[in-house]
């Protein structure tokens, strides 16, 4: 029982004070209690009082308001400037481009009105997304991912299908990916059945992306829960050998792949008309290969500044009416037809510079859930560009409609991409205030298991230790 | 004999992370440690010692990690990272230059006798 003697007490509450970081209070006062305790021991050793030895304990600690202050400055909130700045001046690009897309002509006419609408609301999340306090992901992985699920097919009955496909997967599954690293995260220090465990989760969702039908969706969640699996077990959160594990995440999934491409391959000649024209978009220049050899015609067209040259049939036909999806899923091939290719690249170098600048954040970060879901919320975002870039440089064909975060068209992309870098900034801003508090769990790991909403706790030898434990759990 | 306490706070960060080149230890420790090798003539107070501690952690120069003691209660230990070794050796060098630098001017090359 760690009882507090008044003065300790009172120069813990002062020194608290001033530290404005609620959530490293516990943990502080520990540390200090434990030096306090033990000055104290070693006065009384020397022949003092209890109180004389608990007042000259107290003195050798100094000013209590001083060594607040000081611990304060130690445990600040930290702001990424330049990953803020970018992320706004992406937002005012996109906004720039809806007020573009609004003026071109009747069917993206609202764009810019839908714009002013979902900007705040994507301005809210992220705010709220920014503030919170990103260890209750860890701490809640599986009734989010349950609440997510559920949220998602509770979904399907109020979307309307467009093309034949459900788009709100696309969506859920970028927020699927933060959570699957709380997942992970809730399986550290299990052996190869935690990985298991894993993977069922990663798959119940790629399963949601897959009766959609979104493959974009699909994609970038399996690649991204893929990246963080592996990063998780290089890492060594699983108990084991680490090739063995990594053999149980990659066996399985070339099989999967290599099963399912010929699946897919043999399912419907459609499907297989899809893939022979992504690998070759010639053979159906009028139909599935369209798109892509559009997007080529307006790229190879385009000039440095200004508007698309075009020869022959398309010589005087406006971009937006060659091009269908150019306000939405191929807004970066009419920004370049529109406005010029120096256009497009101020747009690639900025998107560029935020990628690195993300990336570098990750690196910064300490403790290992907060490096495991800024790292998710990265390759999240990340993937979005590059699929995006890619389909709209007409580099390779993409069949199922992308979003360029925080600048094409679509509410809740918007949002959805405003929760992940929301939490990419979240976990930077607590870099210094987060790390003993994780630390703490994790070693306190096999005393207290979180299961099912229910803790359970692994009583020692010593009550001591688990109630100081439990003390510092809280 | 009493140092003016503007002469150690250059140095804590170098002395302090020297503690923890060879062993790992927790505060009460550092401060202990400290004293017995200065022969009492370094005496940091625990007010300034956790702030340190804890901006070097912050700045990955030491890490820290709970143990369970052969006391009750799990005591919060520290150990000298890769960057905090590399960063103790820069100090050292930099010490050694002012060092040389200061006996220089005060006494040509007497001060070997010390």
């Amino acid at each position: 029982m760690l009882e507090h003697n008044g003065a300790i007490q009172e120069f813990l509450q002062t020194a608290c004070n001033q530290i404005r970081y609620k959530s490293i209070h516990k943990s502080i006062v520990n540390e200090l209690t434990d030096h306090i305790e033990e000055q104290k021991i070693h006065y009384i050793k020397l022949g003092f009082s209890e109180e004389e030895a608990t007042a000259k304990a107290i003195e050798q600690m100094g000013d209590p308001v001083l060594v607040g202050k000081e611990l304060d400055k130690a445990h600040r909130p930290k702001t990424e400037w330049s990953i803020l700045s970018l992320v706004a001046v992406l937002v005012l690009i996109g906004g720039a481009l809806q007020f573009l897309i609004s003026g071109v002509s009747t069917d993206g006419q609202s764009s810019f009105l839908r714009f002013l609408f979902y900007a705040p609301i994507g301005i809210a999340v992220f705010t709220f997304t920014y503030f919170f306090d990103y260890t209750l992901i860890a701490r809640y992985s599986k009734q989010l991912f349950f609440i997510l699920f559920g949220t998602a097919i509770v979904y399907f009955y109020f979307s309307q299908p467009y093309c034949g496909a459900y788009p709100h997967i696309y969506y859920f599954a970028l927020l699927f990916i933060p959570i699957f690293a709380g997942v992970i995260y809730s399986y550290k220090g299990k052996d190869y059945f935690g990985i298991i465990k894993c993977g069922l989760y990663y798959g119940s969702a790629a399963f949601l992306c897959l009766i959609a039908p979104r493959v974009s969706a699909f994609v970038i969640h399996s690649v991204s829960c893929l990246i963080l699996l592996t990063l998780a077990i290089i890492k060594g959160y699983f108990i084991g050998n680490k090739k063995i594990s990594l053999a149980i995440v990659y066996i399985p999934t070339t099989i999967i792949f290599i099963l399912f491409t010929i699946f897919l391959f043999f399912q419907s000649p459609i499907r297989r008309n899809r893939i022979a024209t992504m690998l070759n978009p010639k053979i159906d220049p009028d139909g599935q290969g369209f798109h892509v050899l559009m997007v080529k015609r307006i790229i190879q067209s385009s000039q440095t500044f200004g508007k698309a040259v075009f020869e022959g049939e398309f010589e005087n036909m406006p971009i937006h009416q060659m091009l269908p999806g150019w306000n939405t899923d191929f807004s970066l091939t009419y920004i370049i037809g529109r406005l010029g290719i120096a256009a497009g690249l101020i747009i690639i170098a900025i998107v560029s510079v935020f990628i690195v600048r993300m990336f570098i954040s990750v690196t910064k970060q300490k403790n290992s859930f907060g490096y495991l879901l800024s790292f998710s919320a990265c390759i999240a975002l990340t993937s979005q560009f590059v699929l995006y870039v890619i389909s709209n440089l007409g580099i390779f064909t993409i069949f199922s409609s992308l979003t360029l975060p925080f600048i094409s068209f679509g509410g809740m992309g918007f949002i959805a991409n405003m929760v992940l870098i929301g939490l990419v900034l979240s976990v930077y801003r607590r870099t210094n205030i987060v790390y003993d508090r994780i630390q703490m769990n994790s070693h306190n790991l096999k005393l207290f298991t979180f299961e099912d909403g229910k803790i359970i706790i692994d009583l020692g030898l010593n009550k001591d230790k688990n109630h100081i434990n439990s003390y510092r759990q809280k | 004999m009493k140092i003016d306490k503007s002469l150690m706070t250059g140095s804590t960060t170098m002395l302090i992370l020297r503690l923890l080149e060879n062993t790992d230890m927790y505060g009460y420790q550092m401060i202990e440690e400290l004293e017995k090798r200065s022969q009492n003539i370094f005496t940091l107070k625990a007010g300034t010692l956790y702030p340190l501690l804890h901006t070097l952690e912050q700045q990955n120069m030491i890490e820290s990690y709970d143990t369970k003691a052969d006391s009750a209660r799990p005591r919060k230990y520290y150990r000298l990272t890769k960057d905090g070794r590399k960063m103790l050796e820069e100090k050292k060098t930099e010490w050694q230059a002012y060092t040389t630098a200061v006996n220089q001017v005060l006494g040509g090359h007497s001060y070997v006798r010390a």
